[in-house]
């Protein structure tokens, strides 16, 4: 059965959409264009829970699916020993799907949003999910880097041609520039780390499983540069606290559904490459990063709150907050222990969906209202109250309430670092961790002002009389139920994830002890 | 007799001096009328100069004519490439011989001629050669720029004819140098001399006065300011062929005097390096502010030559390999958007980049096929461009860790570099209200060909680039 799932289609099939999309047939005929991507998007989600389904984690190594594009039977660049090798963890599994479950989100919001140029909206939408695919699914260094840097002209033209604000443009180019300096960082990192590699062992490859740095005659300074360059570019795409100030114009200027890709997935990827680089390939220079890492997670986790407290534009306070939640990811990561590796991965669920939801309902009242300052909106919840209802599951949800999706990968990850075992930097962990439950408190209070601000209080009378104002329409409703449902199951029972799992976080912690 | 037998070595050379003076010969008869005959003659003679090339001997390497000529499979490399590339540029020449009728013929004579230099060039194995036909590269090159009407192509042609000048001058100081120190003009009798010796502060400093005369052909820093006033001079395609030919014969012999008589000096592999990352900030920085594309290729050209002068410095096999694919790569870009500029000087658009505007809506697989070559210039994945990046710096890397910090402020350029060539795409999807659908594919047929032909080369080259990566390492190997 494995070998009938095929990941080459998983990965280049929303390439090849996006590609049809162009054909004469889908000319000028929008309903049409939007219904494919739509009905496209939806297989191409059910597929890929078959891949779940069909996963077999007793495989050596963990990694299922692998498979080699290649054109006439040539590897991609066989003299520096680069491969186009695709293959899925239960880490890239998972993100994998998650990726298709965002997309999809962001396909069906789309209608009310985009009012001009569809056929390439849609094109740019599918073209960015085959980036993020090939991004997570990659077993390649080379590869990987590739989608990462190919990422930027999708995300570029989406924001710079249907940006919300005048000033799209710039920062569109902004965002370009910010993470490309990043993605060359990284690019000296993986030269460095395939350079090296070649010298020591004499073999030439940039596969993930093949690189092996565990060695005496590599020497530790190098894996510390190594480490530390490929965290620069991780850091700018997380984004880490000092390095954070594209994110904040890129979001507010970018349609909801992009923003919902932005603010969810796009996170992810810096978490998934510093499992990827910085733990996996370098664990012995992460032991000395770790440490730093964990308080340049506490700050973001703290001080994004704050700002995002601050804030009078709603759509700030989602960007700062989502933000802070990629701290969260980033403690637990740096924790190196069982728990908090857990904690974050369970955290990276938490956070796509929390946040996709979140990012929809602020998108929603932004569009209805025309406007994000908070000073301007108030009482929606007389006209909106279905919109209302999920608004506050899903903030509940965000403030980590028990037995819903936001509490597990908290508890955990704060849980973790508080645990951690790692000598002589226990009592450093265990303030970090102690300073980021406090969040919690700021985080309530910042999501209870905005839900305050929002829906209750006063009304204004202008909203009463617009008729533009009105309730979620169909397609809103159905997705915002499959989010509030997805919040529920997962919150109650987070030990599916966290079984599915478990034999992948317990293979880090065993290459973070040797 | 030794003439005779090794006459095979130049045939290609012979085939074009040939047609050069069949050229200058109907320059005479034909009147202005006949101006498109002139072009026709040139693709012949390239073709026949290329078909030549196989009963060229290269192995094994073969020198002739007292050991002044050389000829292996890396001199062959360079003129087949030469040949292709210019090949493709004749085609794009169509305005420019429209525009001056009546000289079409002598410019056509003046394109072989530089063309004729250029293979000579790669094949030399002494300065006295080297120095004859870089001679003819650059006089050839200055008329070439003084062909355009208008006051200012002959501007041009005179400031580049004073600064080629004064590089020659200082390339020759050194040669003087060097032939006091070792009692020879002959590339691989110097080589031999200084095998076992130490080399003395003399020999550094006549190395670096050879190469500072020859950075000025490549635009590199110390005589680089001519690159942007000249771009603006002269007609597009002219310039595409100064900036395609002269320079890919120049990184031929330089690499090849880089690997033998000039290697044994420390100092020119950090004087090089310094000059190579100086250039790539300085023409980085300047192309930010141009909003003529012209200009922005011509720090386009510097930026790009500074990056592959710094992976020829570290002289390596591997090094070697990574600048050939990157010169294979980037020409075939730089081709495609100097066919692109062809193509937009023939509609109603100019130079500037403002007027691109609406260009997206009006021109879609144009500007589709214009932002592939533009976007490969700065490196973006799936095409050519970033597979040679990646080749490029992974060579540097390679070279040590004391090279690590240049690295990184080249790279911090190629970051710089991504803002203007982005900008020039962001310009062609903005709206404006000018409506003014020029389709500009009419009565430019071969132009659009030939930007079609280096988009698909430039996407071949980023999906499967191992048969052509292999080539290189083979002719680096042989070197």
């Amino acid at each position: 059965m494995e070998n009938s799932l095929s990941i080459l289609a998983l990965i280049f099939s929303p390439l090849i959409a996006a590609i049809l999309l162009f054909l004469p047939i889908f000319s000028g005929k929008v309903v049409l264009i939007r219904r494919f991507s739509k009905a496209f998007a939806s297989l191409h989600f059910a597929y890929s829970i078959l891949f779940l389904v069909f996963f077999n984690p007793q495989i050596e190594g963990g990694i299922n699916y692998l498979s080699e594009f290649s054109i006439a039977g040539i590897s991609w660049i066989k003299v520096m020993g680069i491969k186009m090798m695709f293959g899925l963890d239960i880490l890239s599994l998972l993100l994998v799907i998650l990726t298709s479950f965002v997309f999809l989100i962001a396909l069906i919001v789309s209608k009310n949003s985009i009012k001009t140029k569809f056929k390439f909206y849609y094109s740019l939408i599918l073209f960015l999910e085959t980036c993020m695919l090939g991004l997570f699914a990659a077993r390649d260094m080379f590869l990987f880097f590739m989608f990462f840097e190919l990422l930027l002209i999708p995300i570029y033209f989406l924001i710079s041609l249907w940006g919300e604000e005048d000033n799209s443009k710039t920062t569109a180019m902004q965002y370009v520039l910010y993470t490309f300096l990043g993605s060359l960082f990284l690019l000296v990192g993986i030269l460095l780390l395939h350079a090296y590699n070649f010298i020591v062992y004499e073999s030439l490859t940039a596969d993930f499983s093949e690189i092996i740095v565990k060695n005496p005659d590599f020497p530790l300074f190098m894996q510390i540069i190594i480490s530390i360059l490929c965290l620069i570019g991780f850091a700018i795409k997380m984004p880490i606290a000092p390095l954070h100030s594209w994110a904040i114009d890129t979001c507010k200027n970018a349609q909801m559904p992009v923003a919902i890709i932005m603010n969810t997935v796009m996170m992810l990827v810096a978490g998934y490459g510093i499992v990827r680089f910085n733990i996996e390939l370098l664990p012995e220079a992460f032991v000395y990063i770790a440490p730093i890492l964990a308080i340049f997670a506490t700050i973001n986790i703290l001080y994004f709150l704050f700002v995002a407290f601050a804030q009078n534009d709603i759509k700030k306070i989602v960007i700062y907050s989502s933000m802070s939640s990629a701290g969260i990811i980033l403690l637990g990561l740096s924790s190196m222990s069982f728990l908090g590796f857990s904690g974050a991965i369970f955290q990276m669920l938490a956070h796509t969906i929390l946040f996709a939801g979140l990012t929809l309902v602020v998108g929603i009242v932004c569009m209805r209202t025309k406007t994000s300052d908070i000073c301007e909106l108030g009482g929606l919840g007389h006209v909106m109250p279905r919109l209302m209802g999920f608004a506050l599951i899903i903030c509940v949800a965000l403030i980590g309430t028990p037995l819903m999706v936001g509490f597990e990968g908290r508890f955990l990850t704060f849980l973790g670092s508080f645990n951690t075992t790692i000598d002589n930097y226990d009592v450093w962990y265990k303030v970090c961790a102690v300073l980021s439950i406090l969040s919690v408190f700021v985080c309530a209070s910042c999501i209870l002002k905005f839900l305050h601000k929002v829906f209750f209080a006063n009304v204004f009378e202008k909203y009463q009389i617009d008729t533009s104002v009105a309730d979620i329409s169909n397609h809103e409703f159905l997705v915002l139920l499959v989010i509030v449902v997805a919040i529920i199951i997962f919150g109650l029972f987070p030990m599916s994830i966290l079984d599915l799992v478990e034999t992948f976080v317990e293979n880090l912690v065993y290459v973070l002890q040797v | 007799m030794e003439f005779f037998s090794k006459i095979n070595l130049i045939l290609p050379e012979i085939a074009i001096l040939l047609f050069i003076g069949i050229q200058l010969f109907l320059s005479f008869f034909c009147d202005a009328s006949k101006y498109k005959v002139s072009k026709w003659i040139s693709i012949l003679g390239i073709f026949i100069s290329a078909a030549l090339c196989s009963k060229v001997q290269i192995e094994p390497i073969c020198y002739a004519f007292n050991n002044s000529v050389i000829s292996d499979s890396f001199t062959m490399f360079f003129k087949l490439f030469i040949l292709i590339s210019s090949f493709l540029l004749v085609f794009l020449t169509k305005r420019a011989l429209a525009a001056n009728r009546s000289n079409a013929f002598r410019f056509n004579a003046l394109f072989l001629t530089n063309i004729l230099g250029a293979l000579v060039l790669v094949s030399a194995n002494d300065f006295l050669t080297m120095f004859l036909a870089l001679e003819i590269v650059s006089v050839s090159s200055t008329f070439m720029l003084a062909y355009d009407n208008g006051y200012f192509s002959k501007e041009s042609a005179l400031k580049f004819f004073v600064i080629s000048l004064v590089a020659t001058a200082i390339f020759l100081f050194g040669v003087a140098y060097l032939y006091g120190i070792s009692n020879s003009f002959n590339f691989s009798e110097i080589y031999e001399f200084f095998d076992d010796k130490q080399p003395t502060l003399l020999y550094s400093m006549a190395v670096i006065m050879i190469v500072s005369g020859l950075s000025f052909k490549i635009g590199i820093l110390p005589f680089s300011n001519w690159i942007v006033d000249i771009y603006e001079g002269s007609s597009t395609s002219i310039l595409g062929i100064l900036s395609i030919v002269p320079k890919l014969a120049l990184f031929g012999i330089l690499t090849r005097l880089l690997v033998f008589p000039l290697s044994y000096s420390y100092e020119l592999t950090f004087v090089l390096v310094l000059i190579a990352t100086l250039t790539a900030i300085w023409a980085n920085l300047l192309a930010i502010r141009q909003r003529n594309i012209k200009k922005l290729l011509a720090c386009c050209v510097s930026a790009n030559s500074s990056y592959v002068l710094f992976s020829a410095a570290l002289v390596s096999v591997y090094n070697l390999s990574t600048v050939l694919f990157y010169l294979i790569s980037f020409v075939f870009m730089y081709i495609g958007v100097v066919a692109a500029i062809v193509i937009l000087e023939n509609s109603p658009f100019s130079n500037k980049l403002y007027e691109f505007k609406n260009f997206a809506y009006t021109n879609p697989i144009f500007t589709l096929c214009f932002a592939i070559c533009i976007l490969g210039l700065a490196g973006i994945p799936l095409t050519s461009g970033f597979v040679s990046k990646i080749y490029l710096l992974s060579a540097i890397v390679r070279s040590g860790l004391v090279f690590l910090p240049f690295l990184i402020i080249i790279v911090l350029t190629i970051v710089v570099s991504m803002y203007y060539y982005l900008n020039v795409i962001r310009y062609m999807f903005e709206k404006s209200d000018k409506v003014e659908s020029a389709v500009v594919a009419h009565k430019t047929g071969s132009s659009i060909i030939i930007l079609y032909f280096c988009t698909i080369i430039t996407l071949i080259l980023g999906l499967c680039p191992e048969k052509v990566i292999e080539l290189c390492q083979l002719i680096a190997y042989n070197v």
